[in-house]
C-alpha cells in the first residue's frame, strides 16, 4: 500500500483550527487526503465527542513551549534530549506504548506552525555555545507516520541545516522516508529507526513497517546523505531474546559505523495502568520490580546483562558507535559501561541552558548523578 | 390501626430488607416501634416500609399496628422506605439485589443515581454496583457476600478458572483480607497474564496454603529470580553479620547501587564487635554487589 492510500484508509476526518487552516501544510495534507479543505474549527475543544478517535487528524498552532526537555524519568539518567511535539498521537498500536493506557484520548494532533519551533531551537543553540543540541520529534508520536502528508520535517531539516550544532532526529517505526531523500541541504538531520526482532514486531507492533522495510528505508536515507540512528527500545526478554536480537543486529552489518549517529538501548518498562489497559501480554508475566519512577522494569542484574549483551553484539556487527541507555538508572549505566562510556558523556550530561521562555515544568528533575564509572 | 395479617397480604414490591433484631422484642410487645408506611397513591396501598416489623409482630401474636399513609410517586416512596430503614452503606448484597430489582420494577432505572447516597452512602449507581456483583461467578459472589473479598478485588478473580477459584476459596477462609487480595492478584498474574494451566496454578496454591505465610510462598513461586536474590542476600547477611548487632538492607527490589547498614552501641566492646563484623563483610562485599 502506498503512503497516500494508507492515509485515506486510516483517516476519515481532518480538522484544522482557524489560526492554521490557511497554511500550506494544511492545504497539502487536505489535497493528499482527497479533500477540498479541512473542517475549520475555532479550537480542538469543539471536536465532536464521536470524532475524538484515531481516525481524526487535527491541525493546530504551537501552544506552550515549542521545544521542551524530554520528560525523562525520575531517578534516571537524563541525556539532555530536547523534544518537539510536532505529531502528537500515533496509530501504530504498539502494545508497550504508554499511550495505550489512555486510548480514549485519540485524535492525532499535528502542530503545523514550525516557525516558533525553529526560533526556539535557534535560541537554545545560541544560549549554549559549543554544545550539541539533540532534538527530536518522536517523543509522543512517530516522527514520520504522518510526515508525507504534511511535510513538516522538511521545514525543520532545511531550517536547521544552517545550525551545525543542532542534531535533529526523526524517529520512526515506518519506512516513510522517501519524501525527504531529495532535500538539497540536510544538515545534521538524523533519521532514526526503532528496531526489534521481526517476531516481536509481528506480535507487539501491529501496524508498523516490517524490520526489512525499516532497514531498507535506513539504507535509502544513508544513500541520500543522512546519518542514521537505531533504537533498540523496548528490548523484550522473551525466551529466545539473545538469538533474536543478535539476528536483527547482524542485519546492520552493511551500515558504516561513522554514519550511525547513535544507538540507544532500553528494556521494556511500563506502568501498572498500561498493564491493566492492554489485553494480557505474555511478556508482562516476566519478573518486574518497581523502579524509582514507579514504572515496572526487569530486575537490575537482568537489565545489565541485556545491555551488555546487546552492546557486545552491536560492537561485533558494526564496530564502535555511540551507545546510550534510555531512561536507566545511574547504577545500571555504571555496570554496563564499567569499562568505558561509549557516548561522549561529558557533553551529554551537563544540563543545557534553556532560555526563560523555554523553561517549563520539565526542568531536569532527575538529579541523577553522572553515571560514568566510579573508582570501584 | 390496621390488621397485621391483612397488611402482610398486600403487594410486596417494597419488601426489600432482611429480617432485623431491632427493636427489641419487649419494646414491640409494648407497641414501641415506628409506624408502618403505606403508599397512598397506589391502588392496593402497599406497604412501603415495615415488612420485617410486620412479620415479627405477627410472630409475637400482635394483631394490629399503627400506619401512616405517604403520598408521592414511586421514587419518593422508595426514598422514604430507604430513609425509614436508615442503613445507608450497610445493606447486605442480597438486600442490594432486592433494592436494585425494586428500582427496575418501579421504572426508576434512569433515576437510579438519586438513591446512591441512601443505599450505598456515597455517590454512584446502585444498579451498576448490583450488575457488577451479579456478573461475578457464583463462587466469588459467595466470597463477596460473606465479606471475604471486596467487589473490586473479586472482579480481578472473575477471569480465573472455576477450579482455581474453588481451591482459593477453600484456603482463603483462614487468611486476612489483605492476604486474600495479594493471593488473588498473584493468581490473576499466573492465569490471565501468564496463561498458566489451571492444574499448575492449583499446585502452586496448595504449596502456598501449606506454608505458614501463604502470600509470601505464592510470591516466591511467581517471582523465583527475585526470591533467589532475596535468599542469597539473607544468606550473605546471616553468614557475616549474624549476632553482630549490625542491620544490613539491600536497595528496594535490588534496584540501585547502595546497601545500607545500621547499628547502635553503648560500649566500646559493642562498637568493636560491630566494626569487626563490618570488616568481615567488607572482605566479602563482592558477593553483595553481584546481587545488583
Amino acid at each position: 500500500m502506498s503512503c497516500l492510500s494508507y492515509y485515506k484508509s486510516r483517516f476519515t476526518r481532518f480538522y484544522a483550527e482557524r489560526a492554521v487552516a490557511g497554511r500550506e501544510a494544511v492545504g497539502r495534507a487536505a489535497r493528499r487526503l482527497g479533500l477540498q479543505t479541512p473542517i475549520v474549527i475555532e479550537s480542538r475543544e469543539e471536536l465532536p465527542e464521536e470524532h475524538r478517535n484515531e481516525h481524526t487528524l487535527v491541525a493546530v498552532p504551537t501552544r506552550g513551549n515549542a521545544v521542551d526537555r524530554c520528560p525523562g524519568s525520575r531517578g534516571h539518567v537524563c541525556c539532555n534530549y530536547l523534544t518537539i511535539d510536532l505529531y502528537a498521537g500515533c496509530t501504530l498500536g504498539c502494545s508497550y506504548c504508554i499511550m495505550q493506557s489512555y486510548r480514549n484520548f485519540a485524535p492525532l494532533v499535528v502542530n503545523v506552525e514550525t516557525e516558533p519551533i525553529i526560533a526556539a531551537v535557534q535560541t537554545i543553540a545560541a544560549a549554549n555555545p559549543g554544545r550539541r543540541i539533540r532534538v527530536g520529534t518522536g517523543q509522543i508520536g512517530d516522527s514520520l507516520q504522518l510526515d508525507p502528508l504534511f511535510e513538516l520535517s522538511r521545514e525543520l531539516i532545511e531550517a536547521f541545516a544552517a545550525e551545525p550544532r543542532v542534531e535533529l532526529e526523526l524517529k520512526t517505526k515506518t519506512d516513510f522516508v522517501d519524501h525527504l531523500l531529495n532535500l538539497p541541504r540536510k544538515g545534521n538531520a538524523i533519521i532514526a529507526f526503532s528496531l526489534n526482532p521481526p517476531e516481536l514486531v509481528g506480535a507487539e507492533e501491529p501496524e508498523t513497517a516490517s524490520v526489512e522495510r525499516r532497514l531498507a528505508a535506513a539504507a535509502r536515507a544513508l544513500e541520500a546523505g543522512y546519518r542514521v540512528a537505531f533504537h533498540f527500545d523496548p528490548i523484550i526478554r522473551v525466551a529466545e531474546w539473545q538469538a533474536w536480537y543478535r539476528a536483527v543486529i547482524e542485519r546492520l552489518r552493511g551500515f558504516p559505523a561513522e554514519r550511525i549517529a547513535w544507538v540507544s538501548l532500553g528494556t521494556v518498562r511500563f506502568t501498572t495502568a498500561l498493564r491493566d489497559a492492554v489485553p494480557p501480554r505474555a511478556y508482562m508475566f516476566d519478573e518486574f520490580v518497581p523502579s524509582r519512577d514507579g514504572k515496572l522494569r526487569y530486575l537490575q542484574p537482568e537489565r545489565v546483562e541485556t545491555y551488555r549483551y546487546v552492546r557486545r553484539v552491536l560492537e561485533r556487527a558494526i564496530g564502535r558507535v555511540p551507545v546510550y541507555l534510555c531512561m536507566e538508572s545511574p547504577a545500571v549505566w555504571r555496570r554496563v559501561f564499567a569499562d568505558r562510556c561509549a557516548f561522549p558523556v561529558g557533553s551529554l550530561f551537563a544540563p543545557l541552558k534553556l532560555p526563560d521562555a523555554q523553561r517549563s515544568s520539565r526542568e531536569p528533575g532527575q538529579k541523577a548523578r553522572d553515571p560514568r564509572p566510579s573508582g570501584r | 390501626m390496621r390488621s397485621v395479617s391483612e397488611l402482610l397480604q398486600s403487594p410486596a414490591d417494597f419488601d426489600l430488607f432482611s429480617e432485623s433484631e431491632t427493636p427489641d422484642e419487649r419494646l414491640l410487645e409494648h407497641g414501641v416501634h415506628a409506624p408502618v408506611l403505606l403508599w397512598a397513591r397506589a391502588k392496593d396501598r402497599p406497604v412501603v416500609w415495615g415488612w420485617t416489623l410486620l412479620r415479627r409482630l405477627s410472630a409475637l401474636g400482635i394483631g394490629e399496628v399503627a400506619t401512616v399513609s405517604v403520598w408521592g410517586d414511586g421514587a419518593e416512596a422508595l426514598a422514604l422506605a430507604l430513609r425509614a430503614e436508615g442503613r445507608a452503606g450497610a445493606y447486605s448484597w442480597d438486600e442490594l439485589r432486592r433494592i436494585g430489582a425494586g428500582i427496575r420494577r418501579l421504572g426508576l432505572t434512569r433515576a437510579d443515581a438519586q438513591f446512591a447516597e441512601l443505599v450505598m452512602g456515597r455517590r454512584g449507581s446502585v444498579l451498576r454496583e448490583v450488575e457488577r456483583f451479579e456478573a461475578l461467578p457464583e463462587v466469588l459472589r459467595t466470597t463477596v457476600r460473606d465479606g471475604m473479598l471486596d467487589l473490586k478485588t473479586a472482579e480481578r478473580g472473575a477471569g480465573l478458572p472455576e477450579s482455581v477459584l474453588g481451591v482459593f476459596v477453600e484456603g482463603a477462609a483462614r487468611l486476612s483480607f489483605s492476604q486474600r487480595r495479594v493471593i488473588l492478584g498473584l493468581l490473576y498474574e499466573f492465569c490471565v497474564l501468564g496463561g498458566r494451566p489451571a492444574g499448575e496454578v492449583i499446585g502452586y496454591m496448595r504449596t502456598a496454603f501449606a506454608d505458614p505465610d501463604p502470600p509470601a510462598a505464592l510470591r516466591a513461586l511467581r517471582f523465583p529470580r527475585l526470591s533467589e536474590l532475596e535468599r542469597r542476600f539473607g544468606e550473605i547477611r546471616d553468614r557475616n553479620l549474624s549476632g553482630s548487632g549490625v542491620e544490613l538492607q539491600p536497595p528496594p527490589g535490588f534496584e540501585g547501587s547502595a546497601f545500607q547498614v545500621r547499628f547502635g552501641f553503648e560500649t566500646r566492646a559493642q562498637l568493636l564487635k560491630r566494626l569487626e563484623a563490618l570488616q568481615k563483610l567488607e572482605s566479602r562485599c563482592d558477593e553483595l554487589f553481584e546481587l545488583l
